[in-house]
Parts: structure tokens; C-alpha cells; sequence
């Protein structure tokens, strides 16, 4: 009798339709995450499998994700074949400058167009909107004669003419080609950081600005003393992607740099690297190429760890999707 | 509020963002010229040892001492290359320069389009049959009439030039048998033959039974299945490589007479053909479904192997070097009856237009691509590789311009083409082939246009 009145409570407590379809719509959204989460991420998993195989895993077919043994010479051989020290100093030596120069000439911009009306606003908002629409492969060999025979304005050709001499300066291979783009906003990708810091700045608000109008503060004083403190968050967004951007760069770079080149563009010719600096002594070029990508994205893997939740809070208060 | 000044800030903000770069041009024209490729061939770097050939150098003229030579090259030069460079400028007083590109694809047509819009000035750039006939009829000049070139001296490989002539002029070059040939082979795994009682390729070629028929009846001799393993005859470097066998038999799905170029799809001969390459798997089943030969021409379980040379030498990819079976490799075989040729993946050294030392040019690349300038013969995994590259180095040529055609028109991609007409069902193939008919007309006709 009792056992009868507890099974009616329970039938009555306990919904099983509702607890099954529950159920099954938590499964389906985890198989769903789990099936979205492999295909993003395998790629990664098979870069790292592949760059612990030695030739011999490689050619046996019956080895898919598990190396027979963890051949980490691959890491060794990728560190010399790409010069890993040199090459290192070099992209932070341009591309990180340029980055931060970026950001710094980014939010610059971004205040003009969030917080002046100007007639020609309108006009410059269009052309900006253009420089994140155009490829960079169709403005490629317009910057390169621009850079390879550089003269601001026409100012030098002007004095050269004049004196009779040919003062146009060659700007590839000096890190001049990214960082003085980087200075004027009209670095890689600046477009869209301009637009970032903009979204932002829209939503401060302008009291704080007046306020400081009325302190005396100009227009300079403003942006360094109200917005630039009030900004971290966009600006940590925008630091992070340009750091990334510019990091993985190799398309303009390839072009710019015949020497000294960043680790973007040695990674894009590694196999002919490891044919050149290894050859034979290597044991598998492939393996070698794949520690190249590991040696190549850690950095930046450890500066995303690092500053994870700083970033995942920044994105969603500037409101980047996609 | 004072919005003058806020104004004039604002506007010089904007206007230095937008403007400071569009208004900087100093004069330079922009090229035309923009292609993909889907890479470039590597040559085989070779190695040094052997002393710079002294005659050659005498003949350069004195007036060239102090003149500078530069290059485009889509790779750095290997050490032994530096060694032969560094010879030509200590025999010639000449500077040779040279900037590479990072990598093999598109950023090297870039690089040579980049630095003909900037005027640079470069003299030397490289093409293969994959260019062929966007890059040499757009940025290459003829060198028939050019100082410095002699096309009387045999050493030039007019049989591998010869394909990829326009109005009867070349626009490259390169030498009988240089580090920069790469012949297609056939490889083949001497023990796996021997195992199984097999007469090897080189059995049949030395004794001139190496054709079609031969090479059919040894693929299914070693086609089996042994400890749940299935073992193929043969393998390829990959699905879209079925053009060996179309060159091969004379033909190609896009041909060129040296004036014209031809598209075949409707051809009688090319779709048997092409029906006799799906037979391998699907009726003989001497070949799997691989898109990619190596690791089961490595692992054993493919007895025959086609690729281009490079995996010849030590320092190859391929690392055929590591395997404990012994490997040789023939010429890639004829239909019967027919004379042996080699079949190329040519590259040509060219000079571009705008060229400001074409002759010091030419007298640099005779140097350079000398064979007798480098010891290759230390580089070959074994003799008997060396033996089937010199043997190649002296035949007739063919080569495949297809792929440069049909990619140089941007309508399909060529190896994706190739790709599923093999792994179309056998009964369907003439319908596929034929299906890709109206983007070939227009590869056709946009190559004819270059060439005229």
C-alpha cells in the first residue's frame, strides 16, 4: 500500500516527458558542440599530431592521429630551419610596432569621426568603409612602387628636380613599409579598428567631454585626459586583433621584406627552408613544417591565454560578433 | 564650443589617414600583368664540386665587368648555387642580385609583377609550363636576336624549349640535363618485384619491352592482397597526373602547335585514352583511390610510383632515401611501338622586359645552369637513378601546357578537372569529359589571344 501511494507521488512529482525531452535536447545540443567544436578545432589537433610523426609515421597509412612515437626533433629542426631567434625579433621588431602604432593612430581617427560634424565627414566615412571593402590584392602593387620609390606628396621629386638629382627613397625591406602606414591610420586593417574605436566612442558620454571643454581642456587634451582613460576596453580589443593581424601577415610582407623577414613569411616558405637549411639531415620535412606552425602560434597562443578574459570581456562591451 | 578649430583638426586627422598614401606616387606605371599559380616546380638543387666551366667565362664580354645581373628567384639559393654564383662573379667582375620570394605560389608572380611596376629593373624571372603562355607572352621577351644567347651551342635543351616556343621565338631557356630539369619517372620498388618473382621495370626497359602493354601486365602481377593488406600495382603522384599518360600517347587535353592551341575533349583517341587511365581502377583495380602516391608507394603497398625526379635525391621530400626496400625508377613508359621521350615539368629561364642587363643575362644563366658547374651525382639516392635522369636528360621532350592554359583562364581548376574525371564511373567518363567543354573553349581562346 505505502509502496503504491509513493510511486502516484512520484508519477505525479516527476514529468518523464518532459525530463526525456529535456534530455534529449541537452544531448543534441552537446553532439552539436562537440561536432562544431572538433571541426573547428581539428585542424589544430592535426597540426600537432602531425608535427610530433617522424617520415616513418607518416608513410604508414595505418597511423592517423597517434604518432608511434613522439618525435620531438621536429620542434628542433623547425627552430633552426627558421632562424626562430632572428626571425622572432624580427616580426616584433615591425609587426608588434606596427600594431601598437596602429591602435594609437586608430583611436586618433575614430575620434574625429565619433564626435566631429564636418561636411566632408560623410565623404571620409565612405572612403573608410572602402579601405576595409578593397583586397589588399588589388592595392598590392600600387603601395609597392608607392614604398619602392617613396616621395610624400611629391615633396622629394619636386626638391630633386630642382637640384637636379633623383631623391626618391626606396622603403622596401625596412620596416618603414608597415610602420609609417601604421602611424597615419591607414595601416593593416585600420579600417576596421577605426570603426571598432567608433562604435565605442559613440556610446561615452559627451558630458564627460564638455566638462572638460569647460575645464579649458582642447580638443587634444580631451581625447589623451577623458577618452583615451575611458576607452581600455576598446582599446585592449584593438590591441589584441592587431597584434594578431599583424602577427599572421605574410601576404604584404613577402612582398616587402627580401631580408630579415618576419615569421609569417619564413613559415610560408618552409619547405623550401627545411630543403635548403636541412635536406637530407631532416627527417620529415612535413613534420617539421607542421612544429613550424606549433613554434609559429605559440606566442600568440600565450599572450591569448594570458589576457583570455580580458578579451572575452572587451569583445562583448564593444560588441565585435562574427 | 569652438568648432573651427575642432574642424580643422578633424579634417587634417581625416585627410592624413586617407590621402597621405594615395597622393605619394611617384610617377611608376602599374602592371597589367596578375596571376595565380598553384606553385612552381623546384628544381632539383644539385650540389657543387665540380670546377666553373673557364671557357665559358672567357667568352663574356669585358665590357660587361662591373655590370650588375638581377635575378627574381621564387626560393633561396641553395649553398652549392651560392657557390656557382659566387664563381661567375669572381671569373666576369659582374655582380649577380637576387630577391626571392618567400614562397613558391602566387607570391612569387606577384613579386615579378610588383618590381616591373616599380621599374626595378630586374632582368632575370623563371616560368614553367604551368605560366605557360600567360607569363612569358605578357612580361618575357623573345631571345632569339638577344646578345649573349648562342642557340647554336648544343648545350641549350631545345627539345624541352622548343615546347613552349611562341612565333617560333623562346622566351626561356635552360640546359641539357641542368638542376633545374625534372623529368616525370616511373619509380618502382626492386624488392617488392624481386619477392614476388616479378620482371622489374629496368628488366624491361633495358631490354626495350618497356611500354604500355608491359607496364600493365608487372601492375597486375603486383596487385594483391597479403595479410589483409591490399597491394596496388601502381599509384600516381596524385588523381590530376593522369596527363603523363595523355602526353605519353602524343596527346593532351589542350595542345599547342607552337602557333595555336587546341582544346581535345572531343577527340576519339584522348577519351579512350582517358577511359584507359580510369580502367586502371576501375576495371584492373591495379591503382586505389589515392590522391596522393607517396606514402603508399613508401609504406609497400604500392609496387609503381610516378612523379617527377626530384624524388631522385637525397633531399627530397619524398625521402625515398629512408626506405629499407631498394628503389630505381625507368623513363615513364610509351605506348607500344612508340619512341621513348621523357616527359618534362619544364622550367625556363627567361628575361623580362625592362631588362637593364639582358646580355650580361644571358651569359649568367649559360653559367649558371651549366650541369658541369655542380657534382648532381653525389645528391641521387643510387646510380641507377642517375643513370634513368641522364638517360631522360638526352631524349626528345614533351610537356604538358594544360594546366597553365586552363588555370591561366580562371573558368575551372585544372587539377579539380582532372580529379573527377578519374573518379567518375568508367561509363560515364566520355560525358564528364565532354561536360568540361565550354570553359575549355575559353582557356583556348584567351591563350590564343596571347600568343598572336
Amino acid at each position: 500500500m505505502k509502496s503504491l501511494t509513493l510511486k502516484k507521488n512520484l508519477k505525479s512529482n516527476v514529468d518523464y516527458k518532459k525530463v526525456i525531452s529535456k534530455a534529449a535536447v541537452a544531448l543534441f545540443r552537446y553532439a552539436m558542440l562537440i561536432a562544431v567544436g572538433f571541426t573547428v578545432l581539428s585542424p589544430l589537433f592535426e597540426i600537432i599530431s602531425n608535427s610530433l610523426k617522424n617520415a616513418d609515421d607518416f608513410m604508414n597509412t595505418s597511423v592517423a592521429w597517434i604518432p608511434t612515437t613522439f618525435f620531438y626533433q621536429n620542434y628542433i629542426d623547425a627552430f633552426n630551419v627558421m632562424e626562430y631567434g632572428k626571425s622572432f625579433f624580427n616580426t616584433v621588431a615591425v609587426m608588434v610596432l606596427s600594431a601598437f602604432l596602429e591602435v594609437a593612430a586608430c583611436g586618433v581617427a575614430a575620434y574625429g569621426f565619433a564626435r566631429f560634424k564636418f561636411p566632408e565627414r560623410k565623404i571620409l566615412y565612405a572612403l573608410l568603409l572602402i579601405t576595409i571593402l578593397v583586397p589588399v590584392r588589388m592595392t598590392f602593387l600600387a603601395q609597392y612602387v608607392n614604398f619602392r620609390n617613396f616621395d610624400f606628396f611629391g615633396i622629394t621629386s619636386l626638391i630633386g628636380n630642382i637640384i637636379g638629382k633623383d631623391l626618391s627613397i626606396n622603403l622596401i625591406n625596412t620596416p618603414f613599409t608597415f610602420v609609417l602606414p601604421s602611424l597615419f591610420g591607414v595601416g593593416y586593417q585600420s579600417g576596421l579598428f577605426i570603426m571598432i574605436y567608433i562604435q565605442f566612442l559613440k556610446g561615452i558620454p559627451k558630458e564627460l567631454e564638455e566638462a572638460a571643454w569647460i575645464d579649458g581642456a582642447g580638443p587634444i587634451g580631451t581625447f589623451v585626459r577623458i577618452i583615451v582613460p575611458s576607452s581600455s576596453v576598446a582599446i585592449l580589443t584593438v590591441t589584441i586583433l592587431s597584434i594578431i593581424w599583424h602577427w599572421n601577415e605574410y601576404y604584404l610582407t613577402a612582398l616587402y621584406f627580401n631580408e630579415n623577414q618576419p615569421l609569417a613569411v619564413v613559415l610560408s616558405g618552409i619547405m623550401n627552408l627545411i630543403k635548403l637549411r636541412g635536406g637530407e639531415a631532416i627527417n620529415s620535412h612535413t613534420g617539421v613544417a607542421m612544429a613550424g606552425c606549433m613554434l609559429f602560434i605559440l606566442p600568440v597562443l600565450i599572450m591569448y591565454l594570458i589576457l583570455q578574459k580580458k578579451f572575452i570581456k572587451s569583445i562583448d562591451s564593444v560588441g565585435i560578433v562574427g | 564650443m569652438k568648432f573651427s578649430m575642432k574642424k580643422i583638426i578633424a579634417v587634417i586627422m581625416m585627410l592624413a589617414m586617407v590621402l597621405c598614401f594615395a597622393g605619394c606616387d611617384n610617377g611608376g606605371t602599374t602592371s597589367s600583368y596578375y596571376e595565380e599559380v598553384p606553385g612552381e616546380s623546384g628544381g632539383n638543387g644539385g650540389s657543387t664540386g665540380g670546377d666553373a666551366t673557364q671557357d665559358l667565362v672567357t667568352e663574356v664580354p669585358t665590357n660587361l665587368k662591373g655590370t650588375t645581373v638581377k635575378v627574381l628567384f621564387w626560393r633561396p639559393l641553395t649553398n652549392d648555387e651560392k657557390a656557382v654564383v659566387s664563381s661567375f662573379e669572381k671569373q666576369t667582375g659582374m655582380k649577380v642580385q637576387f630577391k626571392f620570394a618567400a614562397n613558391a605560389g602566387a607570391p612569387y608572380a606577384e613579386l615579378i609583377s610588383a618590381s616591373l611596376a616599380a621599374k626595378e629593373g630586374y632582368d632575370i624571372a623563371m616560368f614553367n609550363n604551368i605560366h605557360f603562355p600567360n607569363r612569358p607572352t605578357t612580361i618575357m621577351q623573345p631571345l632569339n636576336d638577344m646578345k649573349g644567347f648562342d642557340f647554336s651551342d648544343p648545350v641549350w635543351d631545345k627539345a624541352m624549349m622548343d615546347t613552349q616556343k611562341v612565333n617560333g621565338k623562346y622566351y626561356g631557356v635552360n640546359i641539357v640535363g641542368s638542376h633545374q630539369c625534372e623529368f616525370v619517372a616511373m619509380y618502382f620498388n626492386e624488392t617488392m618485384f624481386k619477392n614476388r618473382g616479378v620482371k622489374t621495370p629496368r628488366q624491361l626497359y633495358e631490354a626495350g619491352n618497356w611500354n604500355w602493354d608491359t607496364f600493365l601486365d608487372a601492375a597486375k602481377a603486383m596487385t594483391y592482397k597479403e595479410n589483409g593488406v591490399q597491394h596496388y600495382g601502381y599509384t600516381n603522384r596524385g588523381t590530376g597526373y593522369m596527363t603523363y599518360w595523355l602526353q605519353a600517347a602524343g596527346t593532351d587535353f589542350i595542345t599547342y602547335d607552337g602557333k595555336q592551341f587546341k582544346s581535345n575533349l572531343s577527340d576519339a583517341n584522348l577519351l579512350n585514352l582517358v577511359k584507359y587511365y580510369n580502367e586502371f581502377r576501375t576495371k584492373h583495380k591495379i591503382m586505389g583511390d589515392d590522391t596522393y602516391g607517396v606514402p603508399h608507394f613508401r609504406s609497400g603497398e604500392a609496387a609503381m610510383f610516378s612523379v617527377i625526379s626530384y624524388a631522385m635525391f637525397k633531399e627530397s621530400d619524398t625521402k625515398f632515401n629512408q626506405m629499407s626496400d631498394t628503389i630505381d625508377a625507368v623513363p615513364f613508359p610509351m605506348p607500344k611501338g612508340q619512341k621513348q621521350v621523357a616527359l618534362v615539368d619544364s622550367t625556363l629561364f627567361g628575361i623580362l622586359k625592362g631588362a637593364k642587363n639582358a646580355e650580361g643575362a644571358a651569359h649568367f644563366l649559360r653559367y649558371y645552369l651549366d650541369p658541369q658547374n655542380y657534382s648532381m651525382s653525389d645528391n641521387f639516392i643510387n646510380k641507377n637513378l642517375e643513370k634513368t635522369f641522364n638517360d631522360m636528360a638526352k631524349m626528345d621532350k614533351r610537356v604538358s601546357i594544360s594546366e597553365g592554359v586552363v588555370n591561366g583562364a580562371a573558368q575551372v581548376d585544372f587539377a579539380n578537372v582532372c580529379h573527377n574525371i578519374v573518379l567518375t564511373d568508367a561509363a560515364q567518363v566520355t560525358s564528364k569529359v565532354k561536360s568540361y567543354a565550354p570553359q575549355f573553349t575559353i582557356a583556348v581562346n584567351k591563350a590564343n589571344k596571347a600568343v598572336k
